[in-house]
Order: C-alpha cells, then structure tokens, then sequence
C-alpha cells in the first residue's frame, strides 16, 4: 500500500505541478514568460482589473455560464421527472435523444451553429451562446440528475405524509432538499461546461459576447502576455473557494446543531 | 389447552372462543377488499375486530395480501370495496397526513438531510408544536428507544438496528390512535432481531398502543401477538391468538404455516367416540369430531403429539395400533431431535426429548403412538 501512496503523490504532483507554474508567474514582473520570474509585482493583476478587452469577456463568461445554468436545468429538472417517474411509451425513446448530442464532436457542432445560427442571426448574441451551451451541456447534466433522482426513496414522502405533511410540504422539506445536490451537481457542471467552453465559443460568439476561452486563446495567438496567468490563478482561487465552502459551511451547521442539541438533553434532564 | 374439534368451514374468519363484542373493536376492518385489475383480488373480503390496546400480528407469505391490507389502513392505497373504522371514524375518506397513523417502514425511510431528532420531531413539527415542545418530546422519544445519546447523528451514522429505533420513536411521539410496523425486522441479523422483538413488546406494554405488526415469520408473529390473522391468497384463514392458532387450526394452510405438522387423510368410522380409518395405518382414534360416517377429514397431529413406543396400553389409549415408524432422519436439537421418517408409506415428523433418543438411528424401527384427546381434526 505505500507503493500505492507513493504513486498517488507522484501523481498529485505531476498534475498539481503546471497549477504552481502558473501563481508564481501572475506575480511576474517581467514582460514575457520567463519563469521563475526575475521580480515580482502586481502589475498583471491592475493590468487584467483595468483592461475592458479581459474585464468584459470574463463577465460575459459568468452570465452565459448563468444563463446556461438555468437554462439546463429547466430543460433538465422536468425530464428527469418524466423519464424517471412515468411510465409511457416513447419513454426509451425520449431518454436516448436526450443523450444524442453527446455523439457528436464539438468541431462539428461548432461549424453546424455557425451556420445555422448565422442564418437565424443568433451570431454574436448571448441568446445565442447560452442556446448552444445549453444544447451541449443537457446530455451530462440530465444523466447527473436522473441518476440522483432513481437513488431517491420514493418510500421518503410516504413517510412525510404519514407523519402529517401535506403533499407540498413532503416536497418542500422531504423531496427538494434530500435531491438538492443533485440538482447543484447538474447546473453547477452546466455552468462549468459553459464557462470552459472554447471551440463553439470560437465561431459563434462575436467580438462583444466574447467569451473568456475566447479571450484567452486570441491572446496567447496575438500577445502571449503573463495576463493569462492571472486570468489562470483567478479562476483556480474560485475553484478553491467554490469546493471550501460547502464543506466550511457544513460545519458551522454541525456545530449549532450540536449546541441545539446539548440544551434540550439538560432540558429533559432536568424534567 | 388443546380446544375440542372446529367446526370452521375454512374459509371465513374466525375469532376465538372469547371474542369482542362489536362495540370493544377500536379498529374494525370489514369486508375489505382490493383489486387493481378488477379480475383479481389482492385482498378478499377481510373482516377484522381489533380491540384497543391488543398486539396484532398480520402473518403470512408474500403476495398473501397482508402488506396490501396494512398500506390500506395506513391510507397508500385506497379500497376497492369495505370500511376501515379507529374508534368508531370511518377512514376511507380520510387522506393519509390527516389518519394519526403511526408507521414503522420496512426500510425505515428515516429523512437523510435530517438528524435523528430532527426525525422524530418531524410529526410534532407538522402538528404546529412549538419548537422547544418539539426538540423536548422527540428528545424523550428516543430515550424511551434507549438512542437518547445519540440525537445529533445524521440517519447515515446510525446502525441499522438504530436507525431502526428511531423510526420507532418518529412513529410514536405524537401519540397516534394506531401503531402500524411494516415486516420491520426483517432486515436485522438474528440476535438483534430478538433485541428488537423484546424493545417492541415492552414499548408496547408500557405505551398500550393499539398496534398491527406485519411479518412472514411464524416463530416472530408467535411470541409477540395476542393474537394472529393468518392471510393466505387475500383472506384471512384464522384471527385468533397463537396458541389456539398452534393447537387447533381451522384450515391446513394454517396448520402447516405454523409450526411442524403431520396431516393424517381419514374417513370417519364414528365420529362421537373418535373413530376413524386411515388408508395407510388402518383404524385410528382421535380426537371426537360431529362429522357423519364415511365424511372425509384430516387429523393434524403436531410432532410432539407422536411419542414413540407402544403407549403401554390398548389401541384405545394408544391412538393407532401397531404402527411403526421407519427413521429416514434425524435432526438433533440438543434438548430434542426430529426424527423425521414413514409409517406403511405416510410420512410422518416425531419430535421426541433426548432422553428418548436412545436406539433411534437412520434405518431403526419404532412403534408409535398417541394419545387421542391431543390431536386436532380438520373439516375438509
């Protein structure tokens, strides 16, 4: 088994390793990819947060990663039900063409919306975008959600009613938040997917909807400027924050909980 | 202890000897029936009287309708024809949050976002007890299950026997008019198994709840109930408590349900004086029966009813004469055996003590005898 440890933090590090490349090199003081940099400064960091040409992308990115989000699960939320839930015809059917654009390869997908969205005029707008998006991210977030909701112990609201609650209430304080991770694991991978999203990003979003893929891989063909690596660090602190928190948040709740808890064992106590 | 001969015609459902009057029954199912195609009945015209305060136990094997008829009082499923009555209020109208129904699951269905007093308070919650009341009487519940440590845990850190308990609790803190157990042990290893039985007849003892327990497991139903409704093919076969059940059951379903039987085929010579002939031991006596000559009945004789050796007396004491018994197997018990073999070609299952074992091998030859008062006769 230490073999096994060993090879885990060999591994750990060889994936971890461009990450640490990329921090130290936002800190750069030097004008190009010198690594390790010869000075550090802050001047990639007032120079992402003062140029309109990164600031505008990056936002864009988060309303169409938003957008998408939302728009997923809309789509998603109600057919998982149905598929999961009912029994008619066609129900194979509907699952399988849920997943059909998983078949197809993103360059290909890209070109067709080029072409077909250029004709619609859906070029160059965020509509058109967080459509596509959400055309791309549907397939893996319905999987995600339908498998969270064929684990779900329909006997659970049986339960609920049996002790007093009104079909409303089971769903309220039964159903949504036992599926609610479900329902965050399928639009938060929507909102990644779209957020990473490069190659459709790349044909269909224009030069104002640009996204912050797009962004980036214009700037390492045109400028290849450390900025990216601020843009780089900046997204891995959200990731880190994103993952710490539940976990943090999780605690605090355990903790009152606890407490809770203590003063109505005294309470009985007492009695 | 052993009842005379009855008379039943099998089908119907029977109470025993000292049964309630209409006016004590606090839940009274009638004529309950359930269809889901219209062709097939899963339940069959159920007819039950339970008096307040009684341990009820629902036995049967799967698909007997016992599971059916419990979801039907609970109020998951709607009857298709009768009337479910608590004290009186008829239930059929009623949807299940408003029944004041306690259930135990068979899966338990603790809620897993929440904790385990958080659980239990849940039906207090519904009931717009103040949150203090709440977290106070929940809290009481689970000491009574004997989990009053363990509130704070979240229903995934809890063992199965626990999670078990809480369900328990969860069902019983809002006092309800009937407590309903769906099979709930059947997930638990065998010694928790007994814990648990003993848990549930002392809560039950110390808390008077009405109460309908569902399983498929005789000894299980044997040693909890006051008394047992046997379902087989949607009908109840017998209602009556165990040992009457055990000694004098009204059908052959019944009787080879519960316990080891041996069923003897014989055509009645006198039925006043116990007579009977049977094609495979000849002239037998048992116990006395009002059916007429030629009339054919089986004799249920329980395996310790059959003693071996040759009664010491005439045929009229000794239940049938000159029958052997021919020891195919033996399986040993420590303080009994089975001894499990054939007489002139009808098998036959023995139980004797193990003081009696001596000689008695696979291959050896015992003569048999019973006594005929302690025998049971069964209309066909």
């Amino acid at each position: 088994m230490k073999a096994l440890k060993c090879f885990a933090v060999i591994m750990a590090i060889l994936i971890g390793a461009p990450l640490l490349v990329v921090i130290p090199m936002s800190f750069s003081a030097s004008e190009s990819f010198r690594f390790p940099p010869p000075a550090w400064s802050m001047q990639y960091y007032s120079a992402f947060f003062a140029d309109p040409t990164w600031t505008g992308p990056a936002i864009n990115s988060l309303l169409i990663g938003l957008g998408t989000a939302a728009l997923t699960l809309a789509l998603v939320i109600p057919a998982a039900f149905a598929l999961v839930r009912y029994e008619f015809r066609g129900r194979a059917f509907g699952s399988l063409l849920i997943l059909l654009p998983l078949t197809v390869p993103n360059i290909v997908v890209a070109l067709g919306y080029f072409y077909y969205f250029g004709s619609l005029r859906l070029t160059q707008t965020y509509l058109g975008v967080i459509l596509a998006h959400t055309c791309l991210s549907t397939p893996i977030a319905y999987l995600i959600l339908s498998a969270s909701l064929k684990g779900y112990d329909r006997t659970l609201e049986r339960a609920a009613a049996n002790c007093g609650a009104t079909p409303l209430q089971a769903f309220w304080l039964v159903t949504f938040p036992v599926l609610r991770p479900g329902f965050l694991a399928a639009g938060m991978f929507a909102f990644v997917h779209s957020f990473d999203e490069a190659i459709v990003s790349l044909f269909i979003s224009g030069r104002d909807v640009s996204t912050l893929p797009r962004k980036m891989f214009d700037s390492l063909r045109t400028q290849a400027d450390p900025v990216i690596s601020v843009v780089s660090t900046l997204l891995l602190a959200l990731v880190v924050i994103g993952s710490l928190t539940p976990i943090v948040v999780r605690r605090m709740k355990a903790r009152r909980q606890a407490a809770l808890q203590r003063s109505a064992m005294q309470a009985v106590a007492v009695v | 202890m052993f009842m005379k001969s009855m008379h039943s015609a099998g089908v119907m459902a029977t109470t025993s000897a000292a049964s309630p009057a209409l006016s004590d029954a606090y839940l009274h199912v009638s004529q309950l029936c359930k269809s889901y195609d219209g062709v097939h009945r899963v339940v069959d015209d159920v007819n039950l009287e339970i008096r307040r305060g009684e341990f009820i136990t629902f036995l049967g094997p799967s698909g007997s309708g016992k599971t059916t008829t419990l979801s039907m009082i609970a109020g998951f499923e709607s009857p298709t024809a009768g009337d479910i009555r608590v004290n009186g209020r008829s239930l059929v109208q009623i949807p299940v949050h408003q029944r004041n129904i306690g259930l135990v699951f068979q899966s338990y269905a603790l809620f897993p976002h929440m904790t385990a007093v958080q659980n239990v308070a849940f039906p207090l919650r519904m009931r717009k007890v103040n949150s203090t009341d709440q977290i106070k009487r929940a809290q009481r519940a689970l000491e009574i299950v004997g989990l009053g440590q363990h509130g704070q845990r979240m229903p995934s850190q809890l063992s199965g026997g626990q999670q078990q308990r809480v369900a328990l609790a969860r069902a019983l803190v809002f006092e309800p008019d009937v407590l309903l157990l769906d099979e709930p042990l059947s997930a638990l290893d065998k010694n928790l198994r007994v814990q648990m039985q003993i848990e549930i007849k002392r809560l039950h003892t110390e808390l008077g709840m009405t109460t309908v327990f569902v399983t498929h497991d005789q000894g299980e139903a044997m040693t909890m109930s006051d008394r047992i409704a046997v379902f087989n093919a949607g009908r109840v076969e017998q209602f009556a408590a165990p040992l009457d059940l055990y000694g004098a059951p009204c059908t052959r379903f019944v009787g080879e349900f519960i316990g080891e039987s041996n069923f003897i085929d014989v055509s009645v010579v006198d039925g006043a004086k116990g007579e009977y002939a049977s094609p495979a031991l000849g002239r037998v006596r048992a116990a006395v029966s009002e059916r007429s000559a030629g009339a054919t009945v089986a004799l249920l004789l329980r395996p310790e009813w059959i003693r071996l050796g040759s009664g010491g007396g005439t045929a009229c004491s000794a239940g049938v004469k000159d029958a052997h018994l021919e020891v195919k197997n033996v399986i040993h018990y420590g303080d009994s055996a089975l001894v499990i073999g054939e007489s002139a070609g009808l098998p036959l299952r023995v139980k004797v003590p193990n003081i009696d074992m001596q000689g008695v091998t696979v291959g050896s030859r015992h003569p048999i005898h019973w006594d005929p008062v302690h025998t049971h006769v069964l209309g066909d």
